[in-house]
């Protein structure tokens, strides 16, 4: 999952961008509030992290911006005012949630959580698919109630298969999504090989499927 | 007296009709019975007369009186009693019951005329003395049905007016109750809400008004007050959210201990920033409350300019600004010269972060002229829409604050000061920016 993070006080862009990438996201780190439009525009993420006051644009504009394009994103705003209608008037210009600083990083990082599963309509946080059980929240995995130990790169990429289950994800979108940096282009299907072989490996139903030259689907071949 | 408008309008109202209503009543009463005693009194000198006129002389001083058939004395309504000056009785009448009182009476002296049987002379020295008396009985009945006429009709009258009164009372004050209303609408939450002059009576346009021009200034220090708070706890909740995420995340694993450093380091920096920020409010609270331990005494200032801007030559040459002390020689001032250093470094401070690089920054004085001193730079100007703001606390042109070493406390810090030194501290803007510190000679 590829999270954008604006947020103008370095201290805290530094922590919550460490915090979020140990839980297994991509982090996009931007200060002012035009380079974040333009981010949020050009990338599809899965959720933006939005402070309020920003140089530039200030987080409720930007926020109007993106709602204006029709982009649809998960966004959580951040703000130091505990002005009531600071937050009202975030929440109607299309914020999913609302974080008043300081915060609790563990909070912070089920309100991020939160607003990745509404954004993929998956509200009580397990994804299943046949006999997989993929736990969003508990970043676990199982196949016919057996636990899979997966590395966090692996358990990225099956998370990202999850939420969009059925549909064609593209080699490009798993980079963007589960990848920093370009990595070599080979790596997806390393790292899809070795998730086959734990997934699918002794399972009857195969769940795991490549539609050649177009991407790869999570789910029972139709 | 009770202090319901309303009410002391009505009974106010109620109380002329009343008194207007009984005084009428009095006039018609008085005025008809004196009337209807001048009619008895006159029908009683008739009967008098009549029955003088009955009296005949005869000679030898002999008299006579034939009471007739005058059809008013019949009917023993009218007892009369005819005599002699001399005491002799002629007649009087024969009633079968007495009259009813209270009665009233008329007596005339009648000097009698002589005829062909007496002479004039002979009847000159007598007199005929009538006494006529009559019950007023009837007068008073009468007079007793006016006065009830009167007083129902008074009474009717006060009955519909009151009515009238409380209705036309209660419509006249309609517009306060509207008011009133309206007012109630309003609390710290709602005060933009203005009050409709237009409908008005035009005794409550002043009032209105005024109430306007007040909810108007509530509301202009209230949405201040906001701001500072909002921006208040953005500047304090900011480094704090910073140190708590970044302490929060170098707990969360075992870790290097390079890697603790970086998080102590960051720590330390977030801490001594936050010293900054709270020793600046409190300079400023400070400030704020020092208004009974200023030094007054007289001092030159040019030497305390350039003491101010010594300390802030280095920032200044690393932007390429200039500067002129232009405050002449032996020019002095009355004041604290710590505050006026205060002022002077926060204003000096305050250009040499916002004018443009390479351009001018100086320093002008006139005492003799009310301007105790003025800090001028070459711009660029201020915003139109920044300049009434630009001594709240905590404003800053710029929305996002936390990083930036200004925090919008030196201009109000600047404000407190100057206004502890009696003096008012204004932004004139034309070809160069001027902050000018005045005061009354």
């Amino acid at each position: 999952m590829r999270i954008l993070l604006v947020e103008d006080y370095a201290p805290l862009a530094k922590a919550t961008a460490q915090a979020l990438r140990e839980a297994g996201y991509v982090v996009d780190v931007v200060t002012d509030g035009l380079p974040a439009l333009e981010a949020a525009i050009a990338t599809q993420y899965d959720a933006v992290v939005l402070d309020i006051m920003l140089p530039g644009l200030s987080g409720f504009e930007v926020l109007t911006a993106l709602r204006a394009r029709k982009i649809t994103v998960g966004v959580l705003l951040l703000t130091a005012r505990d002005a009531v209608e600071d937050r009202v008037k975030g929440l109607d210009l299309g914020a999913d949630d609302y974080l008043l600083k300081p915060f609790e990083m563990a909070e912070f990082l089920a309100r991020v959580r939160s607003v990745i599963r509404r954004r993929y309509q998956n509200v009580e946080g397990i994804v299943r698919i046949e006999d997989l059980e993929v736990n969003t929240i508990g970043r676990t995995v199982k196949r016919a109630g057996v636990s899979i130990d997966l590395s966090g790169r692996e358990y990225s990429l099956l998370e990202y298969l999850a939420v969009r289950r059925g549909q064609i994800v593209t080699r490009a979108e798993l980079l963007e999504h589960v990848y920093t940096e370009k990595p070599e282009s080979n790596v997806v299907d390393v790292f899809i090989a070795s998730l086959r072989r734990k997934i699918d490996g002794e399972a009857s139903v195969k769940l795991i499927h490549t539609r050649r030259g177009q991407g790869y689907v999570l789910g029972t071949a139709e | 007296m009770t202090r319901s408008l309303s009410a002391r309008l009505t009974v106010s109202l109620l109380t002329v009709l009343g008194l207007s209503v009984l005084a009428m009543g009095v006039a018609i009463d008085l005025t008809v019975s004196a009337l209807l005693m001048r009619e008895l009194d006159a029908t009683l000198l008739d009967d008098a007369n009549a029955l003088a006129g009955m009296v005949e002389p005869k000679p030898n001083d002999a008299w006579e009186f034939d009471e007739g058939d005058n059809p008013r004395l019949r009917g023993g309504l009218v007892a009369y009693e005819v005599r002699l000056d001399d005491g002799r009785a002629l007649g009087r009448s024969v009633l079968e019951q007495p009259l009813q009182a209270p009665t009233r009476s008329v007596t005339i002296e009648h000097t009698p005329r002589g005829d062909e049987e007496v002479s004039a002379e002979e009847v000159s020295n007598r007199k005929v003395i009538v006494r006529v008396e009559r019950s007023t009985h009837e007068v008073d009945a009468l007079l007793a049905r006016l006065r009830l006429i009167i007083a129902l009709s008074g009474l009717a009258v006060i009955a519909l007016a009151s009515v009238g009164a409380v209705i036309t009372v209660r419509r006249s004050l309609s517009p306060l109750d509207t008011l009133i209303a309206r007012l109630h609408t309003i609390d710290a939450g709602r005060l933009d809400v203005r009050l409709e002059t237009e409908q008005l009576p035009l005794e409550l346009t002043p009032l209105v008004a005024r109430l306007n021009d007040l909810l108007q200034r509530l509301e202009q220090s209230f949405l201040r007050e906001r701001r500072v708070s909002g921006d208040l706890s953005h500047e304090l909740r900011t480094p704090l959210a910073g140190l708590r995420a970044l302490l929060e995340v170098g707990l969360a694993t075992p870790r290097e201990a390079a890697a603790y450093q970086e998080t102590l380091r960051d720590c330390l920096a977030v801490v001594v920033q936050t010293t900054h920020i709270v020793e600046r409010m409190l300079e400023l609270v400070h400030v704020e409350a020092m208004a009974p331990l200023v030094a007054w005494q007289p001092f030159e200032l040019r030497p305390l300019v350039e003491v101010s801007w010594a300390a802030l030559s280095d920032a200044a040459s690393k932007r390429g600004l200039r500067f002129e002390n232009r405050v002449p020689e032996k020019a002095a001032i009355e004041a604290d010269q710590a505050l006026v250093m205060l002022i002077l470094s926060n204003l000096l401070s305050n250009a040499v972060t916002y004018t443009e690089p390479n351009g001018l920054i100086a320093v002008e004085s006139s005492p003799e002229n009310g301007l105790l001193f003025s800090v001028i730079d070459s711009g660029p100007r201020i915003p139109a829409e920044a300049v009434p703001r630009l001594f709240e606390r905590l404003f800053r042109g710029d929305p996002a604050r936390t990083s930036s070493a200004h925090l919008g406390l030196g201009l109000a810090i600047v404000e407190a000061a100057v206004e502890r030194i009696g003096a008012t501290v204004t932004v004139e803007q034309n070809d160069m920016v001027r902050f000018e510190v005045t005061r009354k000679p």
